[in-house]
C-alpha cells in the first residue's frame, strides 16, 4: 500500500464514521452541528452604516489666550459595503469557532465649516480600503431542524489603506452580533455545496487604523447587516 | 519681531528670502541669502555646535543682565529640546560688546532703537557668502518698550522669554511663519490669533504663549537641523497651487492634521506654484490655501518678489494622506480670483 492510498483510506473511514451520527441526527430532526466537527464555509457580504470620527477644530490662539477658530472639520466614514468569508468548525452541537476575512471599501467624508475667512462649507472625501482578519466564536442558542439562531463575537486585526495606498495603518477589528442560519437540508453532508444561508446583524468594532479625527484609542462602533451562503463539507 | 500693530520690517534683519533651489523638503520658510550664483541657506554649520553666544552686560528697567541670561538659557533650550532637531547652544559669558556690530561674536542684548519704534527685537547675521554658514548672529531687544521676566508675565510689559524664543528661531536660520490672522487697522495690523512662535507679529504685552513652540515651529527647525528620525518619521504634502491654470508664487499652504489638530504651513516657492509642507506626523490632512495677506509680504520674502494675493482661500478637494518618510504625491489646488 502506498502512502497516498493509506491517506485516502483514513479519510474515507473518517467520513463514514462521522457521517453515521449525522444521519441519525437528521432523522431525529436534530440541529446540524454534530459531534463530528463539521466544517462550514460562509461567503457573503455586509452593508454598514455611518461611523463618526468626530470634529477637529483648527485654532489659533488669541491675545487673551482664547481660541480663534480657523475652521472645523467633521469627519465620518460613509455607509458602504464589504465582502467577507468565514471558515468555521463546529466544536459541539451548539458551539463553533470561525476564522474570518473581510474587505471593505468606503469613503471618509469631511465637512469643513466655520472658515475664518468665509470660505463656504466644503466637503472633502478620501476612499478607504479596509482588510480584516478575525477569529470568532459562534453559539447557537436556539436550534431547530432548519433554522438555527446564533450569537457571534469576533476579534482580530485590520489594515486600513487610503485611496492611493500611500498611507497604511493597522488596528484592531471585531464585532458582536447575532442572526439566523437557515439550512436547506440539515442532514446532508459530504462534498462541497451550498447548504444554506445566514443573515445577521453586527456591531462592527474598530480601534486605531486610519483615524481622521480626535482620539485614536477610542473604540468606534458601526452598525452592519450581513448575509452569506453556507457551503458545507 | 514686530509689535502687535506694526507695518515695519525689522531693519537689521539680514535677509529673508524663500529658498528656491531645494526640491525635497521646503517645509518652512528658511532664511536665505542671495549670492551671485544663487541663494544659499543661512544656518549654523554642524561643526559650530554648540552655538556660542554672549550677553551684553547691561541692566535695563525690569531686567538685569543676569536675569536675561537665565531667560535666554530657557529660550535656547526650547529649541534644543526639539527631539527631531539637532541643536545645542552655550552661554559664553557677559560682554561689553553690543548686538548688531561686526565683532566675531554672537551677542544678545538690549539696545535703544527709537527709530524702530514698532520693532521689539531683531536678529542680524554675518554669513559665509559661499556656503551660507553663519559666522556670527546678534539679537537685540528694543528698550523703547517695557520688558518683563516675571514667571507668569506682567500686564503692559512684553515677555522677554517669548520674544527671545522668536528671535532665537531667526538666530538659528528660520524665517517667518504665516500661521496667523490679523486685522488691518489704521497704522498697522492687530493680531487676532496665531499658531506659530515664528509668526512675525507678537502677542500683546503680558502674554507668554510664545514661550512654547508649536507644531509649525518644530517642523521648521527640524527641517533646518534634521535628526535621522525626522527624515524617516515624518512626511510631507507636496503639490502645486494654480490660479486660472497657472502656478502662483507665495501662496500660503496649511496642512491640518485631523487627528491631533496641529497646523503646519509652507509656501509655493516657484513660478510653477510648487510647494512642500514637510515635517508632518503621518496621517490624514485637510489642506488649505490662502493668500499671504495677514502680514506684510516683505516680512516673508525678498521685497523684489511679486507675491499675488488676489485670490480666495480654498481647500483641496480630498483628504491628503501623508506617510512616514515620504510624501503625499503631488496634488493640485486650484484657487479662484477674488
Amino acid at each position: 500500500m502506498t502512502a497516498a492510498t493509506r491517506v485516502l483510506m483514513i479519510a474515507t473511514l473518517t467520513t463514514v464514521l462521522s457521517a453515521a451520527p449525522r444521519v441519525a441526527a437528521a432523522q431525529a430532526g436534530q440541529p446540524v452541528a454534530s459531534p463530528g466537527h463539521p466544517v462550514e464555509l460562509a461567503v457573503g457580504g455586509f452593508a454598514f452604516g455611518e461611523t463618526s470620527y468626530g470634529t477637529t477644530t483648527a485654532e489659533f490662539i488669541a491675545n487673551n489666550g482664547s481660541r480663534l477658530t480657523v475652521f472645523q472639520a467633521d469627519t465620518v466614514l460613509r455607509p458602504g459595503f464589504g465582502l467577507d468569508l468565514h471558515l468555521g468548525i463546529g466544536l459541539t452541537r451548539a458551539f463553533a469557532i470561525e476564522g474570518s476575512g473581510s474587505w471593505t471599501r468606503a469613503d471618509f467624508r469631511t465637512r469643513v465649516t466655520d472658515d475664518v475667512e468665509g470660505v463656504g462649507e466644503t466637503v472633502i472625501k478620501e476612499p478607504l480600503t479596509r482588510f480584516a482578519v478575525e477569529g470568532a466564536a459562534l453559539w447557537m442558542f436556539a436550534r431547530g431542524g432548519k433554522t438555527n439562531w446564533f450569537i457571534r463575537g469576533s476579534a482580530g486585526w485590520m489594515r486600513d489603506l487610503t485611496g492611493n495606498d500611500s498611507l497604511v495603518e493597522d488596528g484592531i477589528a471585531g464585532s458582536v452580533g447575532g442572526g439566523m442560519k437557515y439550512l436547506w437540508n440539515p442532514g446532508a453532508r459530504g462534498g462541497f455545496r451550498a447548504t444554506g444561508f445566514r443573515i445577521e446583524g453586527r456591531a462592527l468594532l474598530h480601534k486605531r487604523g486610519l483615524v481622521p479625527g480626535p482620539d485614536r484609542e477610542r473604540l468606534r462602533v458601526t452598525p452592519a447587516v450581513a448575509g452569506s451562503l453556507i457551503f458545507g463539507f | 519681531m514686530n509689535r502687535p500693530i506694526s507695518a515695519t520690517l525689522a531693519a537689521a534683519l539680514f535677509a529673508v528670502f524663500a529658498l528656491l533651489f531645494r526640491s525635497d523638503l521646503d517645509a518652512y520658510l528658511k532664511l536665505g541669502s542671495r549670492i551671485p550664483s544663487g541663494i544659499v541657506q543661512v544656518k549654523w554649520a554642524p561643526g559650530q555646535m554648540p552655538v556660542r553666544y554672549r550677553i551684553t552686560n547691561r541692566d535695563v528697567p525690569g531686567v538685569t543682565a543676569v536675569q536675561l541670561q537665565a531667560v535666554l538659557e530657557r529660550a535656547f533650550s526650547v529649541w534644543s529640546s526639539v527631539p527631531t532637531a539637532s541643536i545645542s547652544s552655550q552661554f559664553d559669558g557677559f560682554t561689553g560688546l553690543e548686538p548688531g556690530e561686526s565683532d566675531n561674536a554672537s551677542v544678545i542684548g538690549f539696545r535703544s532703537r527709537p527709530d524702530l519704534d514698532r520693532v521689539l527685537g531683531s536678529t542680524s547675521f554675518i554669513i559665509n557668502q559661499t556656503t551660507g554658514a553663519i559666522i556670527e548672529s546678534d539679537i537685540f531687544l528694543n528698550t523703547t518698550v517695557n520688558w518683563s521676566v516675571a514667571a507668569g508675565g506682567e500686564p503692559s510689559r512684553y515677555d522677554v522669554e517669548s520674544i527671545a524664543v522668536h528671535e532665537i528661531g531667526h538666530f538659528l536660520g528660520l524665517g517667518h511663519s504665516a500661521l496667523g490672522e490679523t486685522d488691518l487697522l489704521p497704522g498697522g495690523r492687530a493680531i487676532r490669533g496665531k499658531r506659530a512662535v515664528m509668526f512675525p507679529i507678537a502677542y500683546a504685552p503680558g502674554n507668554i504663549e510664545d514661550r512654547t513652540l508649536e507644531a509649525d515651529d518644530i517642523a521648521g527647525i527640524s527641517d533646518v537641523y534634521p535628526r535621522a528620525e525626522f527624515t524617516t518619521g515624518t512626511g510631507a504634502v507636496t503639490g502645486r497651487v494654480l490660479l486660472s491654470g497657472s502656478g502662483i508664487f507665495g501662496a500660503h499652504v496649511t496642512a491640518f492634521n485631523l487627528e491631533n489638530g496641529t497646523m503646519t504651513g509652507g509656501f509655493s516657492l516657484n513660478a510653477a506654484g510648487e510647494f512642500v509642507v514637510g515635517g508632518l506626523t503621518p496621517g490624514l490632512y485637510v489642506v488649505r490655501v490662502e493668500p499671504l495677506d495677514d502680514a506684510d509680504v516683505g516680512l516673508f520674502f525678498d521685497e523684489e518678489i511679486m507675491v499675488p494675493i488676489n485670490f480666495r482661500p480654498a481647500y483641496y478637494e480630498r483628504l491628503v494622506a501623508v506617510p512616514a518618510g515620504g510624501s503625499s504625491g503631488s496634488i493640485e489646488i486650484r484657487v479662484q480670483p477674488k
